[in-house]
């Protein structure tokens, strides 16, 4: 510690030594009125000198120069602290250069690193994206022949759907054409057999339901809803088992349409003799 | 999980695979059809000879009978005896199959025991053949007990039971027919007598025997008596007589034609075409207390009045036209008006008992024939095709028309049915027969 303050002690005690010389040259010097004789020596007026005002006065002369020597201390101190600190500062800074010239250099390795990993990325991207391509090259040939094959299937589903849709038209329009023709011929065969009563009104209807058995043989004849009219039907039951067997289609698909048969009677005319 | 158990699963299973599959099935829907038109056929049918009637003479076998009467109903259509080779007397019997290949829709079996010398038990089973629940196979069963005398009449009893079951409508097999038979005698007189006999013309009886002219007889709506016209005492007089016992009343005897008597439906009044006053013209007599009532006036000839079902019209004959046509007067209003219009001559007319058509004898260019005509329309069907028709009388259940038919010197009894199909002779004692009148109900 001493050693720090060695220094700024040796440079103090030098202050303080040439301060008390000055001092006491300065008040040798006070003493002396002013070496300035310069004027005409006026009458001067006589001044009373106080030795209190004296003392006060040397004494405020002292603490003035004290004052002063402090304040020179202080400016010294300061100085030299800001001479420390403008040291520390360069050390301080020194030190950082060193430190940023490091880490810029740091910096610059990273980057020349940084660099050559990009560019070694980059080759692999290229390399990968090349690739990539191929590949969608590939994907997109492949895809192609899949959506033709698709597209070919597509069109055979198509063309097999409306084929199916022709079928089941054609079909259709059998089933239609079967149905008017046997249910005429049915009617037919159950209306040559069918006797009318004699006395019966016009508007009254019985209501049955036949089964059939494949080949058309009456399997047996309900009454599901009288005419109120009891001989009507009568004639009508026993029309449809004088009938049987009804005539019906063959195909098996087509008679299934026929094996219950729901007939309304209705005498509204008869076959001309 | 024990052996019951697993068991019950079980049931359950299939009875719920079962339902799933009678849903399926019930799912389909029956074809439909609508049948508007038929035939206009007589109705089939079988009548097997009765069990034990091969012992009684021909003209009392029930089943002989029955189908005499079916057949000539127009109905029906009896198969011929030949074809019957099976002869079941019992329902059990039967043999359904077998009269369905004969196309017969119904059937009648029965049977007949002696219970004593003089008492026989009849039972008879109509069946319809095709009907499909089994228990409702039998429409009529039924069983008697008469005496021999009485079985003729059962036959047509039992005809009228099965003709009602079968057509809805009332039979006439045990109605009566009136007639006039004239028998020339040896020496050249003649004898008129009111004959009653069964409505095929069997058993006739006399109920009258005069040498003098018996004309217009007429059935009283309950049938027990006949009013006609009797020229006894030389000139025309009206009486009445008693069917059962053959008492006779005198109804009217006024100067001049006492003729045509027709009874209200209501039996108590006859209206009778007199022409004490004028011209004939139609009178109404009360039966009771023999008061008269003048309905038709005028100097035209108004004549055979006949009363329509509800008892508050007459149509009757009148040439005030210029020709014989049928006309019909309001019995409150006294209005007259003309019904025929087709032909000119029409005459003998009478009501059927809808009240809806009438029955006449209508001239055509052929002859004299039986028609009918519809109130409403006006349309006019002829319905027998010969020369000299008289005296339509019609049926009490309006489906027949009894008439005398001339052919050349002699007359015969005839019926046709009121659509035209059925035609046939009824069977009378020799001699000249005409004017026949066909009983009510009974």
């Amino acid at each position: 510690m001493l050693s720090e303050y060695k220094l700024s002690f040796l440079i103090s005690l030098v202050l303080h030594s040439a301060l008390i010389v000055l001092s006491a040259f300065s008040w040798q010097s006070v003493k002396a009125p002013s070496t300035e004789p310069a004027a005409p020596v006026e009458i001067i007026q006589a001044i009373t000198v106080d030795e209190v005002a004296i003392q006060t006065e040397m004494k405020r002369i002292q603490a003035e120069r004290q004052q002063q020597q402090a304040a020179e201390l202080a400016r010294q101190q300061e100085l030299e602290r800001k001479a420390a600190q403008a040291k520390k500062q360069r050390e301080a800074e020194a030190k950082r250069l060193a430190e940023l010239e490091a880490q810029t250099k740091k910096i610059k390795q990273q980057q020349e690193q940084e660099m050559k990993r990009l560019a070694n990325l980059k080759a692999q991207a290229k390399a990968a994206e090349q690739k990539r391509q191929e590949e969608e090259k590939r994907q997109a040939e492949l895809q192609q022949q899949l959506a033709q094959r698709q597209a070919a299937l597509q069109k055979k589903l198509e063309e097999e759907q409306r084929q199916q849709a022709q079928l089941a038209a054609e079909k259709e329009r059998q089933l239609q054409e079967i149905i008017q023709r046997y249910g005429a011929l049915i009617k037919q065969a159950i209306g040559q057999q069918w006797i009318i009563p004699d006395n019966v009104e016009r508007n009254l209807s019985s209501t049955l339901l036949i089964r059939l058995a494949p080949g058309g043989s009456v399997v047996d004849v309900q009454l599901i809803q009288s005419s109120g009219h009891p001989q009507l039907d009568r004639s009508a039951i026993a029309a449809v088992y004088k009938a049987s067997p009804l005539p019906v289609p063959r195909e098996e698909e087509w008679f299934e349409k026929f094996r219950e048969v729901k007939l309304t009677v209705r005498p509204e005319e008869v076959f001309a003799r | 999980m024990n052996s019951t158990m697993h068991q019950w699963l079980m049931v359950v299973i299939i009875s719920l695979l079962l339902s799933l599959t009678g849903q399926a099935v019930a799912q389909t829907k029956p074809f439909e059809l609508v049948l508007t038109r038929g035939v206009d056929r007589a109705q089939p049918i079988a009548v097997v000879p009765f069990a034990g009637e091969d012992e009684l003479p021909e003209d009392q076998q029930l089943s002989k009978i029955i189908t005499h009467d079916l057949n000539r109903s127009g109905q029906f259509t009896s198969l011929p005896s030949q074809a019957i080779t099976q002869f079941p007397s019992q329902v059990d019997a039967v043999n359904y199959q077998y009269w369905r290949q004969h196309l017969v829709d119904n059937l009648i079996i029965g049977s007949i025991e002696q219970l004593s010398t003089e008492q026989y038990r009849v039972s008879f089973t109509l069946l319809n053949v095709f009907n499909p629940v089994a228990y409702q196979q039998i429409l009529l069963e039924k069983s008697f007990i008469v005496s021999k005398g009485e079985l003729r009449r059962l036959a047509h009893h039992i005809s009228d039971l099965v003709y009602q079951e079968l057509t809805g409508e009332r039979g006439i097999f045990t109605t009566r027919i009136a007639y006039i038979l004239v028998r020339e005698q040896a020496d050249g007189s003649r004898r008129y007598t009111l004959e009653v006999a069964d409505a095929d013309g069997y058993n006739p009886r006399s109920l009258l025997l005069s040498t003098q002219p018996i004309m217009s007889p007429a059935w009283s709506p309950d049938g027990k008596h006949i009013a006609y016209v009797s020229f006894e005492k030389r000139r025309a007089e009206i009486y009445t007589v008693h069917v059962a016992t053959g008492k006779r009343r005198l109804i009217s005897s006024q100067v001049g034609i006492n003729g045509a008597p027709a009874w209200s439906p209501d039996g108590k009044r006859l209206a009778v075409a007199l022409s004490y006053e004028n011209q004939p013209n139609i009178y109404l007599i009360d039966v009771h207390s023999g008061y008269i009532e003048q309905v038709t006036y005028g100097t035209a000839i108004d004549t055979e009045p006949a009363f329509s079902p509800d008892g508050q019209k007459i149509i009757f004959t009148s040439d005030r036209g210029g020709t014989p046509q049928i006309y019909q007067v309001d019995l409150t209003t006294k209005k007259v008006e003309r019904l025929t219009f087709t032909g000119k001559y029409n005459t003998t007319a009478q009501f059927t008992p809808d009240g809806q058509r009438i029955v006449m004898l209508h001239k055509t260019e052929l002859g004299f024939n039986i028609a009918e005509q519809s109130l409403h329309t006006g349309a006019l069907q002829v319905l027998t095709h010969t020369k000299a028709a008289e005296s339509p009388t019609l049926a009490p259940n309006g489906k027949w028309v009894l008439y005398a038919d001339r052919q050349g010197g002699r007359s015969e009894l005839k019926i046709v049915s009121i659509e035209g199909r059925v035609h046939e002779r009824i069977p009378t004692p020799a001699g000249y027969v005409q004017e026949p009148a066909w009983s009510p109900f009974f």
